[in-house]
C-alpha cells in the first residue's frame, strides 16, 4: 500500500512541476528546463542500466547514440519540416540498427575489449559530425528550430517538457516491462552465464546486439527529445566525457535496478546544475569522489540504501 | 536411426591429448555411464558434445542430425540437455527464474511484445511456470521455491540444475557429475530423483560420474575412458571386473 502511494506523489509532483514552478517563480524557466534534462538523463540512464545491469556489458559510447538521435531529430525538423515524433522514430531506428550491428561486432569480446570498441565508437562521432558538415553544421552546430507536435508549433519550455515527461515514462514503463519479461530473463541469463544460456537454447550474439540496440534507442530518442529544447547542438557535447557521465548515473545509482538508474540521473544533473559556478575541475573531483564512495559503501548504489539502512537498524536492534 | 552417435572423436589441447580415437553407440532409452579417473577426457567428450569445443577429429550425430554443423545454442533445439561440473546456475536470479530461462526454447517473446508487456506473453509465462514448478514438485525441490539460489545448500543446487535442464524437455541429458561433493544421504536422494526423472520424462541419460555406487545402480551401459581413451564398455556388471577398468581404478579406492 504504501509503495502505491509513492507512486502516486512522484507522478502529481511530475505533472504539477512546471505548475509549482509557474507559481514560486513565475519570472524564471530554468527549473523546468533542469526537469526536462533530469528526464532526458533518466531515459538515457534507464536505456544503459538494462545493458550494463541486465545484461552486464559495459558502454562507453552512450554519448555517440544520444548524438545520433539528436542530430538525426535537428536536421529532419529544421531542415526537413519533419513532425517532433517522426523525426523521433526515424532516430530510434537508426540507433536501433546502429546499436544492434555495434553489439554484433562487439559480440566475440569480453570486458576490456568490448569497452574499447564502444569508446571507438563514442569517440569517432563528434568528428564524423564535423566531417559531414553541410549536414550537421560541423564546428558551427546546428540551430534547431520550428519544432511541432501533430502539426502544432512547440513553443514554450512547459511544453517541451509535458512532451518530454510523456515520452520518457512511456519508455520507462517498457523499461519495466521488458526486464520482467522474458527477455529481461534472457538478459540476465546471459549476464550471470553465458555457458549455461547458451546450453539452454539463448543465441548469445543476437541477445547482446538485442541490448545493445535497445540502450542505443533509449539514449537516441533522449537526444532527440533534447535537440528542440535545446535549440543549438554543438559536436563536442557528445565526447567521451558525455559518455563517461551516463557511466557515473548508472554506477551511483546501481546497474542492477531501474528505480536506482533513475535515482542516479537525477542525483548526476542536479549536482551537476549546483556546481555549474564552481572552478571546472571542481565537479569531476566530486562525481569522482561520488562514485569511489559509492563502490566502497554501496557497491549496488543508491538503490540499495534502504535494504542497507534497514539491516543496519536491525543489526542494531538485534545487539 | 542412430541415436547418440559418437565415432573416432579426437581433441588435443596444446599437444596433449584430451580425449582420442573416442566411439560411442547410446541408444534411445538407457542411461549410460561415463566414467574414468580425473583428466581422463569424460567432461572434453561433453564440451564436444555441447559444441563448447569443436573437436578436431571424428563426427558426432544425434537422431541422424551431425551436431558439428550445429552452434552451441541450438544443442537443446536438437534435443540435448546437460548439467555442468561446476554449477552454472544464474545465481542473481530466484529459482523459478532459473527454470523459466530453462524454458528459453518453449516460447517466442518478441522484443515489442516484452516491452508492451502483452497478456498473451504472461499467459505463456503463467505456463511456465506451472511447468516450472511440477518439474521443481517431481524433484523434491518445492519448499525451495522462493529462496534465493546462493544460499540453496549444494545437493539443492545440482537438483535445480537438473530441473533446469529437464523443464526443456530433452531427449537426451547430460549430467556432468550431478553426485561430485555430496554426502551419502544426498547422492541417495539424488539417485532417487534420476529414477523419476527417468520414469516420468523417459529422457535418455548420458551421466559422468565419479560415485561408483550411484553409476552401479543406475547405469544400464557404462564406457571406461583413461588417458582419452575408452578402454572399456558393457554392462556394469562386466565392467566392474574388467582387467583395465581395475587396473585403471586402482589405488584409488573407488573400485
Amino acid at each position: 500500500m504504501k509503495k502505491w502511494w509513492w507512486k502516486i506523489a512522484l507522478a502529481l509532483l511530475l505533472l504539477s512541476w512546471p505548475l509549482l514552478t509557474m507559481i514560486l517563480m513565475p519570472d524564471k524557466t530554468y527549473y523546468d528546463y533542469v526537469a526536462s534534462l533530469v528526464l532526458a538523463n533518466v531515459c538515457i540512464a534507464v536505456g544503459l542500466g538494462i545493458l550494463m545491469g541486465y545484461t552486464g556489458l559495459v558502454s562507453l559510447g552512450q554519448a555517440g547514440f544520444v548524438a545520433m538521435g539528436a542530430y538525426t531529430v535537428g536536421i529532419l525538423i529544421s531542415k526537413a519540416g519533419f513532425d517532433l515524433l517522426s523525426a523521433l522514430l526515424v532516430a530510434a531506428i537508426l540507433c536501433a540498427l546502429t546499436g544492434f550491428t555495434l553489439g554484433l561486432t562487439a559480440v566475440r569480446l569480453k570486458s576490456t575489449y568490448l569497452v574499447l570498441v564502444t569508446l571507438g565508437f563514442g569517440a569517432s562521432i563528434p568528428h564524423l559530425l564535423v566531417y559531414f558538415h553541410d549536414l550537421t553544421g560541423g564546428h558551427n552546430g546546428l540551430q534547431v528550430a520550428g519544432a511541432t507536435l501533430l502539426g502544432l508549433p512547440i513553443t514554450s519550455g512547459k511544453q517541451f517538457y509535458y512532451i518530454i515527461l510523456g515520452v520518457v515514462s512511456l519508455l520507462v514503463w517498457c523499461a519495466f516491462n521488458l526486464t520482467r519479461s522474458k527477455k529481461g530473463r534472457t538478459f540476465r541469463a546471459v549476464r550471470d552465464s553465458e555457458i549455461a544460456a547458451q546450453s539452454l537454447g539463448i543465441n548469445l550474439m543476437v541477445t547482446r546486439a538485442t541490448a545493445f540496440a535497445v540502450s542505443a534507442v533509449y539514449a537516441g530518442v533522449a537526444g532527440g527529445l533534447l535537440a528542440p529544447l535545446l535549440g543549438y547542438l554543438g559536436a563536442e557535447d557528445y565526447n567521451i566525457m558525455a559518455s563517461l557521465n551516463y557511466l557515473i548515473m548508472v554506477i551511483i545509482g546501481g546497474a542492477s535496478s531501474l528505480w536506482g538508474v533513475m535515482l542516479g540521473a537525477l542525483f548526476f544533473v542536479v549536482a551537476m546544475e549546483l556546481f555549474s559556478n564552481s572552478p571546472a575541475g571542481m565537479t569531476l573531483v566530486f562525481f569522482g569522489g561520488a562514485v569511489i564512495a559509492t563502490m566502497m559503501l554501496l557497491p549496488r548504489g543508491l538503490a540499495s540504501l534502504p535494504a542497507v539502512l534497514s539491516k543496519k537498524r536491525g543489526a542494531l536492534r538485534g545487539r | 536411426m542412430d541415436f547418440l552417435s559418437i565415432k573416432d572423436l579426437g581433441q588435443t589441447f596444446g599437444g596433449l591429448a584430451a580425449v582420442s580415437d573416442f566411439s560411442l553407440e547410446m541408444p534411445e532409452g538407457t542411461v549410460f555411464g561415463l566414467i574414468g579417473p580425473n583428466g581422463s577426457g569424460k567432461t572434453t567428450v561433453f564440451n564436444c558434445i555441447t559444441r563448447i569445443y569443436t573437436p578436431q577429429r571424428g563426427r558426432i550425430s544425434f537422431r541422424g542430425k551431425n551436431l558439428l554443423r550445429l552452434a552451441p545454442h541450438q544443442i537443446i533445439r536438437a534435443g540435448i540437455g546437460r548439467t555442468f561440473q561446476n554449477l552454472e546456475l544464474f545465481r542473481e536470479m530466484s529459482p523459478m527464474e532459473n527454470l523459466l530461462v530453462g524454458q528459453h526454447i518453449k516460447y517466442r517473446a518478441p522484443l515489442l511484445s516484452c516491452a508492451l508487456g502483452l497478456p498473451g506473453l504472461k499467459k505463456k509465462d503463467r505456463e511456465a511456470q506451472m511447468r516450472g514448478r511440477q518439474v521443481m514438485e517431481l524433484l523434491g525441490l518445492q519448499e525451495y521455491l522462493g529462496k534465493p539460489v546462493a544460499s540453496m545448500p549444494l545437493g539443492i543446487k545440482r537438483k535445480l540444475e537438473i530441473a533446469r535442464a529437464l523443464v526443456a524437455s530433452p531427449a537426451l541429458l547430460l549430467l556432468d557429475e550431478p553426485a561430485s561433493g555430496m554426502n551419502e544421504r544426498e547422492t541417495k536422494d539424488l539417485q532417487e530423483s534420476l529414477l523419476a526423472v527417468r520414469a516420468q520424462f523417459g529422457a535418455s541419460i548420458l551421466l559422468v560420474e565419479h560415485d561408483m555406487s550411484l553409476v552401479m545402480s543406475l547405469c544400464d551401459r557404462i564406457a571406461v575412458m583413461n588417458f582419452g581413451r575408452k578402454i572399456a564398455e558393457g554392462t556394469p556388471a562386466e565392467v566392474k571386473i574388467h582387467p583395465e577398468v581395475v587396473e585403471a581404478y586402482l589405488g584409488k579406492g573407488d573400485a
